[in-house]
C-alpha cells in the first residue's frame, strides 16, 4: 500500500473528474508489490544488461552510426598520395564536434564558510549557467558552420581522390598506347 | 490480433504527428476487428512530460487507453544540458546518452503493467524513438516489440541507444522508403524486419468559404499547419515569407495553424490561428491557395497529405528526403531549398491557379492510392505476421 500511496502521490491529480479510480493506476504495482524505486532499479538492470550484450556487437554487425548532419567521412584509399591531408581529414571529423561546456565549479575558500558558503555557491552556480546560456547560443550556432565546413571539405576530399584516381587510370592508358605505338612504329 | 500500442502521450487533443498516428492506427485497427490497448501517461505536453492528466482506464474511439503516472525529472538542469548536447550533436559517449535515457520522464506504473500484461498481447507498437520511455517500455515488453519510430535525421536518432531500440526489437514498422534509407545508410542499422508500411490519411470534408467566414479572411493564402517551432524551420517560413512580401507586394498572408514558441510572428500579413482541429482544421486546407511544410524533420508529413486530400499543392524543403520523396512521387507541388526558390514558388501558384489546381489533384490521387487505410492496415497486417513469428525468437534470444 506505501508503494501505491507513494506512486498517487507522484501522479498528484484528482482522478474524480473522468470517472476512473486511482486504483486503475497503480493495480499493477499492488499485484507485484514493488514499490516505483524497485521497479526502476529492476528496469534499469535489464537495460544495463541490454547495453552490454549491444556494446558487444557493435564492432562486429552494427558498426556505428554516420556522425549527425555530416557528409560522409572519405576513407583514405591505399595508394593516396597525400597522407597529411588524410591525416587532417580524420582529425577535424574527430574534433569538431567536441564541445566543454559543463560549468566548472570547483569549491573555493568562498563555498566553504558555514551558510553563505552555500549561498554564495548557489549565486556562482546561477551566474555560470546564465553566461552558458549566452555563450552556447553563438557556440552551436559555430557548431553548425562547423558540420558545414566539414562537410564541404569531406565531399571535395572524396572528389579528389575519384579525380585522382581517374587521373591514374588515364595515366595508364596512355602510357599502354604510347607502348604500343612505339612498338608498331618501325 | 491483440495489438498494445505504447506511447508517451495519447488523445484526440494532443498536438504532435507522432502522436496523431499513433491514435488514429489504433483506431482503425480497432475498427477492423482487432483488439487494441493503448498504454500511455497523463502527459500532454511535448516538450515536457508531466502528468497532465490523471492516471486511469477510459475507452476512446474503440481503444482502451490506460494511463499511467510519471516521475519527475530528477535532476532538470543536467538533464536538459545533456539533452542539449546530443540534440545538436556535440560529441557524447555512450554512457552518457544512456545516462540520458536513464533520467528521462519514467513511468513505473506502465513499465510493471507492461510486465505483466504484454506477454497476452500479440505485438506491441511502440512509438516514437525519441522518449527515454519508450526505451524503458521496450525493455520490459514481454511479447514482440515492434518500435514505430517515425525518424528525424536529427541528434537523437545517431545515438547507441536509438541505434539499440531499432536492432534489438522484434521489428521496424516505418513510415516511408526514405525513412527507411536513412536508417541504415545513416544510422546503419539494417534490420531483417523493417517493413514500410505508411499511414492512413482520414478524407478531408472541407468548406473553404465556412473557413474564411469563420476566420474573416478573404485573401489568399499560405497555410502552415503544425507546431510553430524553431525544430520545424517554421521560423524560415516565416523570414522568406517576409521577405517575398517586401519582394512581391500584395494581399498574400500567412496563415499559422498550431501552437508553440520560438518563433517571431509579428507581421501584418502573418495571421496566427493557434491549435485548430477538425471541421475548422480541414477548412483551412480547402481555403488555402497551397500549404508550406518547411519542416526537414519529418518521417511522414500527415499534414502534406491532409492538404492534398483537399485538392491544394504543397511546398516543401528539398533538405527533406520524406516530404521531396511524396512530392517527386506525386508532382503534386514544388519544392525549395533558398529563398529564390520559395519566392519563385509562391508566384507561380499563386498567379497561375490552373497549374495549382492540377497538382493539388495530383496529391489527392497521390494519397487516395498510397495512403488509404484499407492498403495501409493490409501493409500493416502481412508485416504483423513476420514480426510475430521472428519476434518470439527474438524475446527468447534475449
Amino acid at each position: 500500500m506505501h508503494a501505491q500511496r507513494e506512486l498517487m502521490a507522484v501522479m498528484g491529480k484528482q482522478y474524480s473528474e473522468s470517472g476512473v479510480s486511482p486504483q486503475d493506476g497503480a493495480e499493477h504495482l499492488g499485484a507485484t508489490g514493488d514499490s516505483p524505486n524497485e521497479i526502476m532499479t529492476r528496469v534499469a538492470a535489464r537495460m544495463a544488461e541490454r547495453q552490454a550484450a549491444w556494446s558487444t556487437t557493435l564492432d562486429e554487425a552494427q558498426g556505428s552510426a554516420a556522425q549527425f548532419g555530416v557528409a560522409e567521412f572519405p576513407a583514405q584509399p591505399k595508394d593516396s598520395g597525400n597522407a597529411e591531408l588524410h591525416r587532417h581529414l580524420r582529425e577535424v571529423n574527430a574534433e569538431f564536434a567536441d564541445l566543454h561546456n559543463e560549468p566548472i565549479l570547483a569549491e573555493s575558500p568562498a563555498t566553504r564558510v558555514p551558510v553563505l558558503g552555500k549561498i554564495w555557491a548557489s549565486v556562482r552556480q546561477h551566474a555560470h549557467e546564465l553566461v552558458l546560456f549566452y555563450v552556447n547560443r553563438g557556440t552551436f550556432h559555430q557548431l553548425s558552420v562547423n558540420r558545414r565546413l566539414v562537410s564541404v571539405v569531406n565531399l571535395l576530399t572524396a572528389q579528389l581522390e575519384e579525380q585522382r584516381a581517374e587521373i591514374a587510370q588515364l595515366r595508364r592508358d596512355l602510357a599502354r598506347h604510347d607502348d604500343a605505338d612505339k612498338r608498331r612504329s618501325p | 490480433m491483440k495489438v498494445a500500442v505504447v506511447t508517451p502521450r495519447y488523445g484526440e487533443h494532443i498536438l504532435g504527428g507522432a502522436e496523431t498516428m499513433a491514435r488514429r492506427f489504433g483506431e482503425e485497427l480497432a475498427r477492423r476487428g482487432h483488439v487494441v490497448h493503448a498504454y500511455t501517461t497523463g502527459a500532454t505536453n511535448h516538450g515536457d512530460l508531466r502528468n497532465d492528466l490523471p492516471a486511469g482506464v477510459a475507452t476512446i474511439n474503440g481503444v482502451r487507453v490506460e494511463r499511467f503516472g510519471l516521475l519527475p525529472i530528477g535532476n532538470r538542469l543536467s538533464h536538459d544540458a545533456l539533452l542539449q548536447r546530443i540534440l545538436w550533436g556535440v560529441r557524447t559517449t555512450v554512457h552518457e546518452q544512456f545516462a540520458w535515457i536513464g533520467a528521462g520522464a519514467h513511468s513505473p506504473g506502465m513499465y510493471a503493467a507492461l510486465e505483466s500484461q504484454s506477454p497476452h498481447y500479440d505485438l506491441a507498437l511502440l512509438i516514437p524513438y525519441p522518449f527515454p520511455l519508450i526505451h524503458y517500455a521496450a525493455a520490459c515488453t514481454r511479447c514482440p516489440a515492434v518500435i514505430w519510430p517515425c525518424l528525424h535525421d536529427e541528434g537523437y536518432a545517431y545515438t547507441e541507444p536509438v541505434r539499440m531500440l531499432l536492432a534489438t526489437s522484434a521489428g521496424v514498422q516505418l513510415n516511408s522508403l526514405p525513412e527507411r534509407e536513412f536508417m541504415e545508410q545513416r544510422l546503419r542499422v539494417h534490420h531483417p524486419r523493417a517493413h514500410v508500411v505508411g499511414y492512413g490519411v482520414d478524407p478531408v470534408r472541407a468548406d473553404a468559404a465556412a473557413f474564411r467566414a469563420k476566420f474573416g479572411i478573404a485573401d489568399p493564402f499560405v497555410l502552415y499547419s503544425g507546431r510553430i517551432e524553431v525544430p520545424k524551420n517554421v521560423n524560415v517560413l516565416v523570414d522568406f515569407f517576409k521577405r517575398h512580401k517586401i519582394d512581391h507586394p500584395g494581399p498574400l498572408k500567412l496563415v499559422l495553424m498550431g501552437a508553440g514558441t520560438g518563433v517571431d510572428t509579428d507581421h501584418p500579413d502573418v495571421i496566427t490561428l493557434g491549435f485548430q482541429t477538425g471541421a475548422d482544421k480541414q477548412n483551412a486546407y480547402a481555403a488555402a491557395t497551397l500549404l508550406c511544410q518547411p519542416s526537414i524533420n519529418e518521417s511522414f508529413s500527415i499534414v502534406i497529405m491532409e492538404s492534398w486530400q483537399a485538392e491544394v499543392p504543397v511546398l516543401v524543403h528539398a533538405q527533406c528526403a520524406v516530404t521531396r520523396h511524396h512530392v517527386e512521387r506525386s508532382n503534386g507541388g514544388l519544392i525549395f531549398a533558398t529563398y529564390a526558390d520559395f519566392s519563385q514558388a509562391l508566384r507561380t501558384l499563386t498567379v497561375n491557379s490552373e497549374l495549382a489546381r492540377a497538382m493539388g489533384a495530383r496529391g489527392r490521387d497521390y494519397v487516395a492510392r498510397e495512403y488509404n487505410w484499407n492498403t495501409v492496415l493490409a501493409k500493416f497486417e502481412r508485416a504483423a505476421e513476420d514480426w510475430i513469428g521472428a519476434g518470439m525468437i527474438a524475446a527468447r534470444a534475449t
